[in-house]
């Protein structure tokens, strides 16, 4: 054997052990859990982006290394959120780069099978379908197409997809809201001229008092909690109406929890304690109300007894309330969405208006009403008719568009937004079934995609530039932060492409969003001070900006000091609506005229903070980390009576249907009701976030604006 | 040098857990683990049912775990916050066992362990992920020598609250202002026997190993520059055995002819 100590073989040695050494560091693992991290020699970028969940639209400046989203920070030159971000919004580090997503255009064959197509392909077939429809149905194609909205990325999309409908004569975009607020953006519309708040939320800290009618602000608009925080540092006193202790709970002096449904009653009996205690201006009141005279007959019934006997509320806690009100020199009422989810909705809303209204709380700094998905910027219809001509047809609600998916009368339907928001989900699935032609623009193998016909994979806002808009009619600009991955396409771009092939005489060409803004500032005056410089430099700029250079117009909305109805006024007695004397227990509650003595529990539905809708956020485990799928809240006495524990698996059934629910014992909710989450999804991979939609086992009650997703009966059986 | 503390308003969190995902995002922390949490207490007089209490690492004066550290991977910086030296970190887990709090845990992508630094890892300079996006400003951070700043404010004009787990004696920087439940915690782990046996023994191989890495540097420069006697003599040795084998192939000895037949 030859003697190994050698310098060559000690050099050979050691250069072997150095190479290894530098090889083993350099295989070292990543942590590739979340998002995506880069080598330390990429760059990293600071691009400024918006969440697309709810209407706060935080801004926020997105970390880019690589080509990808690493992680987000929130915007804190954001007026309106300082900074703040809630975890749905963070989501989207993961939704971006999500395992789930499907980034190729597919067509659903008969038997079942997804076919890979080609975008052009694809393009092609939506074109041709709607040339075909105009072909057979002429002056009436318009009614034969429909759309489900929102488009997740950007105005910009909306604005695209209205002008690809009218190319086909079609205005059946429906709007996200409707199942949300529109009973309530209907009814401000009617009473006040302004379908939407009529102030925004700094106000509240210039308010006396703030009444959060149902208004879940932590739950829903979780940034929108620092405004609470200093509305309740400033002294302002808070009311919370809801029959749930929730987040918001931990902001208010004063919590009600009426038996769920039972608001009208307590509006109207807040109208007799006032009228009453003679605790108004009458000259004031006759300025905005203009049936006055019909107010103390309408409301009379209501005493304070009846009140509390219906609401469940002691008279002792019903006449602090009313006192308040009846003292506060400034009040603004935020109307909570659950108002406008029951069919006794109307007359509710109606009844908080008019009691705004007799205490002269509507016209002025600190007065005035809030609500959820309020604000939206005008001039898109504008623009839309500047290309198209104006629009004669009158828009559709979806009661009206399944019915004539039922009938077999709609050819094509765009499916943007989840069919599960509706009540009766199962029997809007049917009918959807019957449409021939289906367009699913989407995210991941969903609910939505199993009644389509054709997959278009959409791109995540972040993929594309754009401009978003939020609750203060703020507008947002975002540029293109990452590349979309495979045939992944932002909505503009899908709608502009069908658009051109379809009509390309009157769609007009754009190269994208940033054209489009253009348009809008040359052709809306609302839009003319709204130039893509300052868009492009201002975290938020409020619509309306009617010249160049003009401040932004914040504040209430009756800036002439009169409401902004044709006559400046309101009516107690509608003549489409009738009056607020007439007050019923919504459709199917437990209490009502016609109730089932085998529904005795009142079902009550809503968001989590951390999951938007039935939709995105069920498909990230980000999300998932904090929930515990589907779950009944259930008092404890409730659970007492019917031999419930915690964690046990329980059949929540309606006189619709039923699904399974894990029992959570809880003093949050009261004895006679139970609540469910909205969010969850049947398709979703994530674990903790699927169940079967709630909608599924909804009644399909709708009242005459909108659907009604709480208050029916319902009961719970131990599985 | 600044004097990082975190103080948190825990009345103020209505249990969001926007600073949870903010942090696992910032730090690439897998979804489902955590360098931060929000403690539930259940209690029927809070408003929302619940009290809420936000939490991350305490960063302790003489902390357990750089105590329990064998290989001297974590330590108490100057600047108040306690560090991780992932390239030193062997993963042994003793640091894990000896927190009190439950605020470090085994990264398994790193395989190494895990805790919050104030996000000086990831964005050195920035405002922790945590108390960027809270909506409620709950956690307030910063130079708490700086007189200027609003963690020195609140501080001074606050009254302080420390969380400290039965019997564990750790001394916690984080500080709650005011009021906040728990205000005591269970009873935490303390450091093992053989975790702290094996802090000498750490040290006695550092030793060792640091002698014999000198020693092989030594002989390998002496081996550059003044090469053997031995090593110099090494070609020629070979040579003439080559010329010994080819001259027995040749003669055919009896060796060979043995190991043939």
């Amino acid at each position: 054997m030859q003697d190994a100590y050698s310098r060559r073989n000690f050099l050979k040695l050691s250069a072997a052990l150095l190479a290894g050494g530098a090889a083993i560091a350099g295989s070292g693992t990543r942590a590739e859990a979340i998002g995506h991290v880069a080598g330390p020699a990429q760059r990293v970028f600071e691009i400024k982006g918006y969440c697309p969940f709810c209407q706060v639209r935080c801004t926020y400046k997105a970390r880019v290394q690589g080509g990808r989203i690493v992680s987000l920070t929130g915007d804190a030159d954001n007026y309106w959120t300082g900074g703040a971000m809630c975890p749905k919004g963070m989501s989207m580090v993961e939704l971006v780069n999500s395992p789930y997503r499907i980034t190729e255009p597919m067509y659903h064959e008969a038997n079942g099978s997804w076919r890979r197509i080609s975008y052009r392909e694809a393009v092609g077939m939506v074109a041709d379908r709607m040339k075909d429809v105009v072909q057979r149905h002429g002056d009436k194609a318009g009614n034969r197409v429909a759309m489900t909205m929102p488009l997740w990325d950007c105005l910009e999309s909306e604005v695209a997809a209205l002008m690809a409908l009218r190319t086909v004569g079609c205005v059946q975009a429906l709007p996200p809201g409707e199942t949300c607020v529109s009973t309530a953006s209907n009814m401000l519309g009617d009473m006040l001229g302004v379908n939407s708040g009529t102030t925004q939320v700094d106000d509240i800290c210039n308010a006396r008092t703030l009444v959060l009618w149902g208004a879940n602000v932590s739950d829903l608009y979780p940034p929108y909690t620092r405004w609470l925080a200093k509305t309740r540092e400033q002294g302002v006193k808070i009311v919370y109406v809801d029959p749930r202790k929730t987040r918001t709970s931990m902001w208010c002096s004063q919590q009600l929890r009426p038996v769920p449904g039972t608001d009208g009653m307590l509006a109207l009996g807040a109208i007799a304690y006032i009228l009453n205690k003679g605790a108004y201006n009458e000259e004031r009141a006759r300025f905005q109300i203009e049936d006055f005279d019909n107010l103390k007959p309408q409301s009379a019934s209501a005493t304070m007894d009846k009140v509390a006997s219906i609401t469940g509320i002691s008279e002792e806690e019903l006449g602090t309330f009313y006192e308040t009100l009846a003292a506060s020199e400034r009040t603004i009422v935020w109307l909570g969405g659950s108002l406008s989810r029951q069919s006794n909705g109307i007359g509710t809303v109606r009844s908080i208006i008019l009691l705004q209204a007799l205490r002269d709380n509507l016209i002025g700094q600190g007065k005035g009403m809030l609500t959820f998905q309020s604000g939206k910027p005008g001039g898109i219809d504008e623009l839309v008719d500047h290309f198209f001509g104006e629009n004669a047809t009158p828009k559709l609600n979806f009661r009206r568009i399944r019915l004539a998916m039922e009938k077999g009368r709609l050819d094509i339907l765009f499916l943007n937004s989840s069919y599960r928001r509706y009540p009766d989900a199962r029997g809007v699935r049917k009918a959807i079934e019957k449409v021939p032609f289906v367009v699913h623009m989407g995210f991941f193998l969903d609910e939505e995609s199993e009644v389509s016909t054709l997959f278009i994979p959409a791109a995540f806002g972040p993929e594309s530039a754009g401009c978003g808009y939020g609750n203060e009619n703020q507008l947002a600009w975002r540029e293109q932060i990452v590349r979309a991955p495979g045939s992944c396409v932002p909505a503009w771009q899908f709608y502009r492409d069908v658009g051109r092939l379809v009509d390309p005489r009157r769609y007009p060409d754009f190269e994208g969003p940033e054209d489009i803004c253009r348009m809008m500032q040359a052709h809306v005056p609302s839009w003319k001070g709204i130039t893509m410089e300052r868009l492009k430099a201002s975290s938020t700029l409020v619509w309306p900006i009617y010249e160049q250079g003009a401040a932004e117009r914040k504040g209430t909305v009756f800036s002439e000091g009169r409401l902004l109805t044709p006559s400046g006024k309101m009516r107690v007695q509608d003549r489409v609506f009738g009056g607020i004397n007439r007050w019923t227990y919504p459709k199917g509650h437990p209490l009502g005229r016609k109730a089932s003595k085998d529904f005795p529990l009142i079902l009550l539905q809503g968001k989590q903070l951390w999951h938007w809708q039935q939709t995105l956020t069920n498909f990230t485990h980000s999300m998932g980390q904090f929930s515990n799928g589907r779950f009944v809240q259930v008092h404890p006495k409730t659970a007492a009576g019917l031999g419930l524990q915690e964690g046990d698996r329980v059949l929540l059934e309606t006189a619709v249907g039923g699904l399974e629910a894990l029992v959570e014992i809880s003093e949050n909710v009261r004895p006679d009701f139970v609540f469910t989450p909205a969010n969850c999804c049947r398709t979703t991979p994530v674990r903790e976030n699927c169940s079967p939609s709630i909608c599924d086992i909804l009644p399909n009650s709708w009242d005459r604006i909108s659907a009604q997703h709480n208050g029916t009966g319902c009961r719970l059986r131990k599985i | 040098m600044a004097h990082y503390i975190m103080a948190i308003d825990s009345e103020r969190c209505m249990n969001c857990k926007a600073c949870i995902i903010a942090c696992q995002q910032r730090n690439h922390v897998p979804y489902g683990l955590a360098r931060n949490w929000i403690r539930e207490t259940a209690c029927s007089t809070a408003p929302a049912g619940f009290r809420f209490q936000p939490g991350t690492c305490m960063h302790c004066d003489d902390p357990s775990c750089v105590r329990a550290c064998p290989t001297a991977a974590t330590w108490k910086d100057s600047d108040g916050s306690v560090k991780i030296d992932v390239s030193r970190c062997i993963g042994c887990g003793s640091c894990i066992k000896a927190c009190p709090y439950h605020a470090r845990f085994l990264n398994p992508q790193s395989g190494t362990a895990d805790k919050c630094d104030y996000c000086q890892g990831s964005t050195p300079g920035e405002v922790p992920a945590c108390v960027a996006v809270c909506p409620t400003h709950c956690r307030i951070f910063g130079d708490a020598d700086d007189p200027g700043s609003e963690v020195a404010g609140v501080l001074a004009t606050r009254k302080p609250i420390h969380v400290i787990p039965k019997n564990s004696g750790a001394r916690p920087t984080l500080t709650y202002l005011d009021a906040t439940t728990p205000e005591i915690l269970p009873e935490g782990p303390t450091e093992s026997r053989p975790v702290e046996a094996m802090r000498p023994m750490a040290k006695a191989v550092t030793w060792i190993g640091g002698l014999v890495l000198a020693a092989l540097g030594g002989t390998f420069v002496r081996q550059l520059l003044w090469p053997s006697a031995r090593e110099e003599e090494e070609p020629a040795a070979n040579a003439a055995g080559h010329r010994a084998s080819n001259r027995a192939r040749e003669e055919g000895t009896a060796e060979d002819h043995r190991g043939q037949s």
